[in-house]
């Protein structure tokens, strides 16, 4: 019976908003901005490819210098150079065998594509599984080489030896090393905590815009349909209908979700259609680039990276759920739509703006007690949980508490929503005589 | 349980509002009422008498303090979903969505109230007709004047066929035009669909001319009660009239009490 009010309020809700220009323009912010940003990306991106000038495709030459000598008939920098072939078949390599007199004049003067140094002890090392260091891979291209990174690593893990990498991207090829093997490289290691640290506070403010831009549309909407009900004076004649007062409380919520999910589904739709328009605008030679390394992240990412990634999107789902109830309770407590929209953007504005301060803050200088009480707080508590799940590399428990905190915080504004519906002074309810209402029922 | 040909009943109703910790208002002392099916009925008063308190309690807004009441038979606290589907409505400061048409706010009203498809479509149609808005029905209510909106509440609180209507105000903030519209349309409802009206009113041409019987209230006590044209006999004195009545009713508030009483 509930449900069924609830769902001819909402239905009612959805007809007034097509009947309103403002109210459309606000349900399609989120497309709208995502393409107004999109068009400024393509103009700007269009003007910086027009000034660069095509680079002429030169070969990419590989020196091997092989010290070692065969054992078993393994060479180890054939072996490695046929790895890169094979990752690199649309690429032109040239292989060339140089002497390991050459080598410090090769690196002082950093004149190659590629440089592979297998050492002279190197098979014995291996085979004897004795401890040590090389260098052995110098890269100045950027062509794809992580199946040639990652053997070298496997090949170092089994026999429990460390290889150093030279490589244009250095910091990409220590996180591999690291996510196998967590060791010890002082130097390596303290940077990317420092640049993990970093990464964390930026991916924190993701969902923080996610919610910016799926939630605060849909919360103005609601926010409007319930003040609109006092300033036209038609919530009256709406509980003096044989329903139960809560489905009214029901019936904004389910229009609410309605419109969270509207935006969400057209805001991905817009963001599909935009990379698929932008597959057709980037250059080829871009394209080449960019295709294999999003293979390779998501074939690589491990399972908590999915987990951590269920994690987000449940507590989108209930973030959105609180903050639409949020909206119906103080908006039912307003006098106007003015008076709703203030108290309403403090209480999103103020969240928001913490998290931003939280984000960038230390972790370790927090008390884990304060960080709990952090973690349960409505909105601010799932961004912060984020973030510490981001720093520490999992999904801490607290943080799976703060999600049923989030619930919690749910179900208590429709408790409270549905008490003041169903109170007798809910026509002269405000935010003066809040704590002095009294139940009808 | 039904109580033959009565459609409203009140037993000693009362309420008090609290107006703070250490203020408390008595809108409405010890008020029994027996309204007749197919009766309509005058509530007369001042402002503040406790005439829009009579009318919330009885269409389950808000509670009485104590007292009893009920609507045939269906007592308002313990039915009170029952008395709601009997009863419409229109409230004193009633509004409607003015970015729908009289049908879209018919439509959703009727839909609330569990009409559908067929049924619902010819009391619209009805309605509609029946307040004379068949031309202006699909344009946006925002473009009514007063009267037009008033009318079209009227139609809205018709809706489901209620059997007791109450009415606050009707004819508040409109033109003479407008108010014997209203009149006609009210007296139409309840000599054709022998609905029972409640009609809570400052207008005394609309209570003289429609209702047949009248109670005046004077701070939240009932004074007086009795058809219109027994009233103006005992109580009018220059002017004949009921507003000259009432009037001199409210004047005489020491004595009105003790009437009451």
């Amino acid at each position: 019976m509930i449900l069924q009010s609830a769902w001819i309020i909402a239905k009612k809700e959805i007809r007034l908003l097509f009947k309103s220009t403002r109210r459309i323009l606000l349900l399609f912010t989120t497309p709208l901005i995502l393409f107004l940003v999109f068009a400024i990306t393509i103009i700007m991106a269009v003007a910086v490819i027009s000034t660069i000038e095509e680079p002429v495709e030169k070969p990419i030459e590989i020196f091997v210098i092989q010290d070692d000598g065969e054992i078993n008939g393994t060479s180890w920098g054939v072996q490695f150079y046929t790895l890169l072939k094979t990752n690199n078949l649309t690429k032109d390599l040239h292989y060339t065998n140089k002497n390991v007199t050459e080598l410090d004049r090769l690196l002082e003067s950093n004149n190659f594509s590629i440089l592979l140094y297998i050492p002279a002890n190197f098979s014995e090392i291996i085979n004897s599984s004795l401890p040590t260091q090389f260098f052995i891979y110098y890269d100045n291209t950027e062509i794809d080489n992580i199946r040639v990174v990652n053997y070298i690593i496997e090949v170092s893990l089994i026999l429990n030896q460390q290889i150093l990498f030279h490589y244009h991207g250095i910091t990409n090829i220590n996180r591999i090393y690291s996510t196998l093997k967590r060791t010890s490289i002082d130097s390596v290691d303290s940077t990317i905590t420092a640049a993990e640290g970093f990464a964390a506070s930026f991916i924190t403010l993701i969902p923080l815009y996610a919610i910016m831009l799926l939630v605060i549309p849909s919360l103005s909407l609601v926010l409007i349909s319930v003040t609109i009900e006092r300033e036209q004076k038609t919530l009256e004649s709406l509980i003096l209908q044989p329903i139960r007062r809560r489905s009214i409380i029901a019936g904004k919520l389910l229009y609410g979700s309605i419109l969270v999910c509207f935006n969400t589904m057209f805001t991905v739709v817009t963001i599909i259609a935009l990379i698929a328009l932008g597959y057709f605008i980037i250059p080829s030679s871009i394209k080449i680039e960019i295709v294999p390394i999003l293979e390779s992240m998501i074939r690589n990412a491990p399972l908590s990276v999915w987990i951590f990634l269920l994690y987000i999107i449940i507590g989108l789902i209930l973030v959105s759920l609180l903050t639409i109830t949020g909206a119906v309770f103080f908006s039912l407590v307003a006098k106007d739509e003015r008076e709703a929209n203030m108290v309403i953007s403090a209480l999103i504005i103020i969240p928001l703006v913490l998290t931003l301060l939280v984000a960038f803050l230390p972790v370790e200088e927090i008390d884990s007690v304060i960080q709990t009480i952090l973690m349960f707080l409505p909105l601010l508590g799932y961004l912060f949980a984020i973030h510490i799940s981001l720093v520490t590399g999992e999904i801490v428990f607290s943080a799976w508490l703060s999600l049923l905190a989030q619930l919690a915080w749910i179900l208590i504004g429709i408790w409270v929503a549905s008490r003041l519906v169903e109170s007798e002074g809910i026509l002269e309810i405000s935010y003066k005589h809040l704590f002095r209402i009294r139940r009808k029922d | 349980m039904r109580m033959g040909s009565i459609a409203i009943t009140t037993d000693r109703l009362s309420k008090i509002y609290d107006i703070n910790r250490k203020n408390e208002v008595q809108a409405l002392k010890d008020l029994n009422l027996r309204i007749k099916k197919g009766e309509i009925y005058g509530l007369l008063g001042e402002n503040g008498a406790g005439k829009t308190t009579t009318v919330r309690i009885l269409t389950t807004m808000i509670k009485a303090t104590s007292g009893t009441a009920s609507i045939f038979g269906n007592d308002i606290v313990t039915d009170s979903s029952a008395v709601r589907k009997l009863v419409g409505c229109l409230p004193q400061d009633a509004g409607l969505y003015e970015e729908f048409s009289a049908v879209e706010n018919l439509n959703f009203i009727a839909e609330l109230r569990g009409l559908y498809d067929e049924e619902k479509k010819s009391q619209i149609t009805a309605l509609i007709e029946m307040v004379g808005l068949e031309d202006r029905k699909n344009d946006r209510v925002e473009t009514y004047s007063g009267g037009m909106k008033r009318r079209l509440m009227i139609a809205r609180a018709m809706i489901g066929e209620p059997q007791v209507l109450f009415l606050d105000e009707p004819t508040a903030g409109i033109d003479v035009l407008v108010s014997r519209r209203v009149r006609e349309i009210i007296k139409n409802l309840a000599k054709q669909k022998n609905i029972t009206v409640l009609l809570s009113t400052h207008d005394m041409i609309s209570a003289e001319r429609i209702t047949d019987r009248v109670g005046v209230l004077h701070k939240g006590v009932l004074i007086a009660e009795d058809t219109p044209s027994r009233i103006i006999q005992k109580y009018a004195r220059d002017l004949n009239d009921l507003e000259d009545a009432v009037v001199n009713l409210i004047g005489w508030t020491g004595e009105a009490n003790e009437v009451s009483a």
